[in-house]
């Protein structure tokens, strides 16, 4: 009989994180911090970390729930030594932890704590939901959506949902027709400054803000460096960058309006948000820096952002959780959907613990919606009997 | 702030007003970034536009493919600075190898600037001591390689650290690039040195191991024209242990 079924009648979750991605340090923190500590204090679930090395290997191990041990460096060494898990899809997932002992380890829950590439852009999704397993956040189809600027920003638009204007080109639509792509920046009357993306990465990586055409072809060469695709976006002017958290399948639950301390000319980069802990400021310490929370807007322009958030969050399919950024134009009073980001850092914790839901009642609930949603996935018809072999 | 150069992801900060004209360029040294420099580039850029750049395989810029030597950086900053469209330098600032690079640089005419300030300036390979110190270390350290054959991977690469740090050698600095390290520490700049004729000021610490005042002052005798400055209670990194010191001499040599 496997361990894990008569070990106790809780529910195994397993929390997976690292990753092949330039967030892999970033979801380190956001696991042991944010998910698997509360997941504990919950008393709810048996907890099993999952580490995903940046190699690609996948560990299970108790060990893996110290921080101290990637703080230290001493992963390395641990990986070295111990066992890599294997998967098996066994009706539901299994890992298996090799070894004289093998011991097999039935999944109940998986909640993914990792950003970028692969953890967080479907590919995990799509994994799980060939191994029949619930997880947590948003499902795959989202999440790739989610994860494609151009793609969310398209999507968002057939929802009528206001976002910054922007043009999109590939690598090698840029290589072929250089002059064409300039053009076409005019062409768009895009007003300067603007923004230079990769379609894909987050965490403001590749990102350059553009103040005059002259720049405009090295921003892309850095954008392209990182991605296939990349979108040119106007800027917003008298910015006010906020975010907001929102948690639930069909029935929304947002957290509060948030404002990250930044000003127009001093965009946040990853270095401001994540190595060097933001700005000093009067703001609250989250894992994005500095911020005020509740942003400090009037009432109606906060209610505003709420419904933006909440009708982006829909139209994207979002389930589970996820962080909607949003601009606001301070003089024009409108407000733009900037990007989803279907596992916010450390599950913007901070923000939801202001909004009164405490970092415990954040996990379980998750877990729970994960469920609900796996459940009523259940319900739908996905194969079919037919004698249509039969025939042959 | 990023840019594509030759390919490479290249990280760098311009600070101080784009409209002055004069710029000036600091070139961090071996296993250095851009971030030991933002407190002189701060001052500095009270007056002047300033750039500071981390060098292929250190900071936040992308390794190179292959081994470098300091022509392939030299002609790096070259590009970089073609490519920010900034290519009269007024003066450019090198600590330690960057300094290297910036003699190597200026004498092949990878890039040209109106004043050269090295500090702690490395470049000097062939002295007598330094002779000695190798015909003494590398038969050890080759002795060792074969002798930890069979110990594992980790231990000894512990015992490889201990033995660079003993001998106070750079190598494992930054262990990605240590080809390249090879490669650079084979280059003696001297002669690149002798063939520069702009105003060079050279800063060095009274209490620099790694690169003593013997160095300066063969470098004074190269460069013609040259001053020398020794400032008191610093070691190699002179511009961090005593930054306002080096900023007056910095500011007495710019005006």
């Amino acid at each position: 009989m496997p361990k894990a079924t008569i070990r106790s009648m809780k529910k195994t979750v397993a929390v997976i994180f690292g990753g092949r991605s330039a967030e892999h340090d970033i979801s380190i923190v956001t696991a042991i911090g944010s998910v698997l500590k509360p997941l504990e204090l919950s008393q709810q679930y048996n907890v099993l970390p999952v580490y995903i090395a940046k190699d690609g290997s996948w560990y299970a191990d108790m060990k893996l729930k110290d921080i101290q041990l990637f703080t230290t460096g001493g992963i390395e060494a641990f990986c070295a030594k111990t066992k890599k898990a294997q998967l098996l899809f066994d009706n539901g997932l299994v890992l298996i932890k090799s070894g004289l002992r093998a011991e097999k380890i039935k999944i109940d829950v998986v909640f993914p704590a990792m950003h970028g590439t692969f953890g967080e852009d479907g590919s995990l999704m799509g994994l799980l939901r060939m191994a029949h397993v619930p997880f947590v956040g948003c499902d795959m189809t989202a999440s790739v959506i989610a994860m494609d600027k151009v793609l969310s920003k398209q999507v968002i638009m057939a929802a009528s949902v206001p976002t910054p204007k922007f043009i999109h080109f590939s690598n090698s639509e840029f290589a072929a027709h250089q002059k064409a792509i300039f053009e076409q920046v005019e062409a768009a009357r895009l007003h300067y400054p603007v923004f230079v993306k990769p379609a894909h990465l987050g965490s403001s990586i590749g990102i350059t803000r553009v103040i005059k055409p002259d720049d405009l072809q090295n921003a892309i060469e850095v954008a392209m460096h990182y991605d296939d695709t990349v979108l040119v976006e106007e800027a917003v002017t008298s910015l006010i960058e906020v975010t907001v958290p929102i948690m639930g399948n069909d029935e929304l639950t947002p957290a509060l309006v948030e404002q990250p301390l930044t000003k127009a000319e001093d965009f946040l980069d990853f270095d401001t948000k994540y190595m060097q802990g933001g700005k000093k400021g009067g703001g609250k310490r989250g894992a994005q820096g500095y911020s005020k929370l509740p942003a400090d807007i009037p009432e109606s322009l906060y209610n505003k952002a709420l419904e933006v958030a909440k009708n982006a969050y829909k139209a994207i399919g979002c389930t589970g959780i996820a962080r909607i950024d949003l601009l606001i134009d301070s003089k024009a009073n409108k407000v733009y959907f900037n990007e989803v980001n279907p596992m916010p850092g450390d599950l913007y914790a901070h923000n939801w613990r202001q909004a009164g839901i405490a970092p415990v009642q954040l996990v379980t609930r998750l877990v729970e919606l994960a469920e609900a949603r796996f459940a009523r996935q259940q319900q739908l018809e996905v194969t079919l009997t037919t004698n249509f072999l039969k025939q042959f | 702030m990023q840019l594509i150069v030759d390919s490479l992801l290249v990280n760098y900060e311009i600070q101080g007003d784009n409209r002055v004209k004069k710029t000036i360029l600091l070139v961090p040294g071996w296993g250095d970034t851009l971030v030991s420099f933002r407190t002189l580039a701060s001052e500095l850029a009270q007056d002047y536009t300033v750039i500071s750049v981390d060098l292929p395989g250190f900071g936040r810029t992308q390794q190179p493919q292959t081994a470098w030597g300091l022509g392939e950086y030299a002609r790096f900053i070259g590009s970089f600075l073609k490519k920010l469209n900034n290519t009269k330098l007024y003066a450019i600032i090198g600590h330690s190898n960057g300094g290297s690079i910036a003699i190597h640089g200026l004498a092949i005419g990878a890039f040209t600037a109106e004043k050269l300030l090295l500090i702690a300036t490395a470049g000097i390979r062939t002295t007598t001591k330094q002779k000695l110190h190798r015909r003494l270390w590398q038969p050890i350290a080759k002795v060792g390689k074969i002798a930890t054959i069979l110990l594992p991977g980790h231990t000894r690469q512990r015992l490889r650290q201990q033995l660079y740090k003993a001998i106070g050698s750079d190598m494992l600095v930054a262990e990605h690039m240590q080809e390249t390290f090879k490669r650079v520490v084979g280059q003696d700049v001297r002669e690149d040195a002798a063939r520069l004729r702009i105003p060079t000021l050279l800063l060095y610490g009274d209490r620099d191991n790694a690169t003593p005042l013997s160095f300066a002052r063969l470098f004074s005798e190269q460069i013609s024209g040259s001053k020398l400055v020794v400032i008191e209670h610093a070691g190699h990194f002179v511009h961090l242990e005593q930054p306002q010191k080096v900023m007056t001499e910095i500011n007495k040599f710019l005006q």
